[in-house]
């Protein structure tokens, strides 16, 4: 009979016990033991101080398994399949608190997260799912998802993004991005499912005119395709063609709540990496002050681009720990100086909607201001103001429960709102002024028919004490008159 | 549209009307969206058939 080895340490003693249990259960060599804990230690260094570790093994992690039949386990060198898993508390714990149930709520509420350790030396850093709360600078707001974890034969949960970093021969950082995307949106939504590095590679290679193992990585058109087969309706997005609205429109699918593959790339250097992008920091009264270069819609009404703040976005890049933040012009400023990393431009990404949404960000934007321009004009609105357009997708089934618990001051619209029909998704555009957003308020909204591809149909606008709505041969105009109210604020966790 | 709503305030007893909009000026306003729109689709497929030269870039990590 085998057992399980269970040990906790604290978070600075982690590299001293992982260097004996490397050497005691995979007997393997010095230095390659120094190389691996090295690289763990640049996780260890992102994160916060006082975490103790529970460390298990063997754990057997889903996707290495499935790397170890589709690939390890036919090599010459023999390859361990059993993996460590590391999970982290933020108090301290001790092994008899598992079997104490009058401790089960305490080590729920500090436990953050796990990382798994394969026996791919040195790229031993697999699956993880680790609270944002870990980090040392957790001043953002992402995608998260909420996933169940038995740690120790107890059941608790973590919210979180999924990261994972390649092992250089299953996966390289494509499919990484692949699986740590698809491993949100599976846990998240009924709609899809978690993949394996096998199953990427049977996608790929259906229609790869050459081998897929051991993998040299994806083309961007191939990342693009493995999503579209795991059920979305994938749309790709170049910066050679869009120029300056190429930044714009990513932004667009981060505030949308979007996970995102960009592909990075320098030239100079030979680079070509992809990552995903899950969120951005959290919105400060500088960001909105720092908004400066209205464009003017008319009627001297100054109008400010939301994408224009200048915000710092949030990477899950496998060749770093999880949450890395930086500006999007710089995508690789977390990266050593010197190394040509620092170089990297984002030149694609690739966004996975569903594939009811038909309606792209890029027109999302172009129609929302148009609708703005024109009735700034037509109808004598928001004169002399300087105001904020942010334009975002969500369902309707969110947006509709916070405009009847947000929008509600007027009977009118709390009795209306509810009722009208709208599809699965709609893109909203949401109009206030500077200390209007400061304060998480907005004074205009237009909602448009996701699904639309013949025409503009706003479903519904509110704006300037009107009520609007048009579809492709009827305008209405009602006149309701409305205070601010606040913002739609369910995207980003 | 217009009778749905003009139903839902009668019903609802909203002190409320639909303004009348000049046949006009309603013409202008859904022309506007509509040359929005065409030109809006004919960028898209004119992107589209950029894209795919582009997307042959193979991201290795």
């Amino acid at each position: 009979m085998k057992l399980v080895s269970v040990e906790i340490v604290e978070i600075n003693q982690l590299s001293i016990y992982l260097e004996k249990l490397f050497e005691d259960k995979y007997r393997i060599q010095r230095p390659l033991i120094i190389k691996s804990i090295d690289l763990v230690q640049t996780y260890l260094n992102h994160f916060r101080e006082n975490l103790y570790v529970l460390i298990e093994h063997p754990y057997v992690d889903k996707i290495y398994r499935d790397s170890y039949y589709l690939y390890f386990s036919t090599k010459n060198r023999e390859y361990n399949r059993d993996c460590v898993r590391l999970s982290f508390f933020n108090k301290s714990i001790g092994i008899s608190d598992f079997s104490d149930p009058d401790s089960f709520d305490c080590l729920r509420k500090s436990y953050l997260g796990f990382i798994v350790l394969r026996p791919t030396f040195p790229k031993i850093l697999g699956r993880s799912i680790i609270s944002p709360s870990i980090v040392k600078n957790a001043n953002f707001r992402i995608c998260t998802v909420k996933v169940d974890v038995t740690v120790n034969a107890l059941k608790t949960s973590v919210s979180g993004f999924p990261h994972a970093s390649q092992d250089g021969e299953t996966i390289t950082c494509a499919e990484t991005s692949i699986l740590s995307l698809m491993e949100y949106f599976g846990l998240k939504y009924p709609d899809y499912s978690p993949t394996l590095p096998s199953k990427i590679e049977r996608v790929t290679s259906s229609q790869s005119v050459e081998r897929s193992l051991p993998t040299v990585g994806l083309y961007f058109h191939q990342i693009s395709y493995v999503l579209k087969e795991l059920g979305f309706g994938v749309k790709m997005y170049f910066e050679e063609l869009l120029k300056n609205e190429f930044i714009k429109i990513l932004k667009v699918y981060v505030e949308s709540g979007i996970p995102i593959i960009i592909g990075i790339s320098t030239r100079k250097a030979d680079i070509f990496h992809a990552q995903c992008i899950i969120g951005r920091s959290i919105i400060s009264n500088r960001d909105v002050d720092a908004l400066d270069k209205p464009a003017n819609f008319g009627n001297n009404v100054k109008v400010y681009e939301f994408e224009d703040l200048p915000l710092e976005y949030i990477f899950m890049d496998d060749n770093h720990p999880p949450y890395m933040s930086s500006n999007l012009e710089h995508p690789s400023s977390f990266y050593p100086p010197a190394t040509g990393w620092t170089d990297c431009k984002i030149d694609s990404f690739a966004v996975p909607l569903h594939p009811k949404v038909y309606l792209s960000a890029k027109n999302a934007r172009l129609f929302a201001k148009s609708l703005l321009g024109k009735y700034i004009i037509q109808l004598n609105i928001l004169k002399d103001k300087e105001v904020i357009l942010k334009v975002f997708l969500t369902s309707s089934r969110s947006y509709k429960q916070y405009l009847i618990t947000n929008v509600t001051s007027e009977n009118f619209y709390k009795n209306l709102l509810p009722g009208i029909i709208m599809p699965k998704f709609v893109w909203i555009a949401e109009i206030s002024t500077k200390e209007q957003i400061k304060n998480k308020f907005v004074e205009g909204v237009f909602i448009l028919d996701a699904t639309e591809s013949q025409g503009i149909y706003l479903i519904a606008g509110i704006i300037g004490d009107y009520f609007l709505s048009e579809n492709l041969n009827e305008f209405v105009k009602i006149k309701v008159p409305l205070s601010p109210f606040r913002g739609y604020d369910n995207n980003l966790k | 549209m217009k009778k749905e709503l003009e139903k839902f305030i009668k019903e609802g007893n909203f002190n409320l009307k639909i303004e009348v909009t000049d046949e006009d000026m309603e013409r202008k306003l859904l022309k506007i969206s509509r040359d929005v729109f065409e030109e809006a689709r004919r960028e898209e497929i004119r992107l589209n058939s950029l894209s795919y030269e582009l997307a042959k870039k193979k991201f290795v990590g």
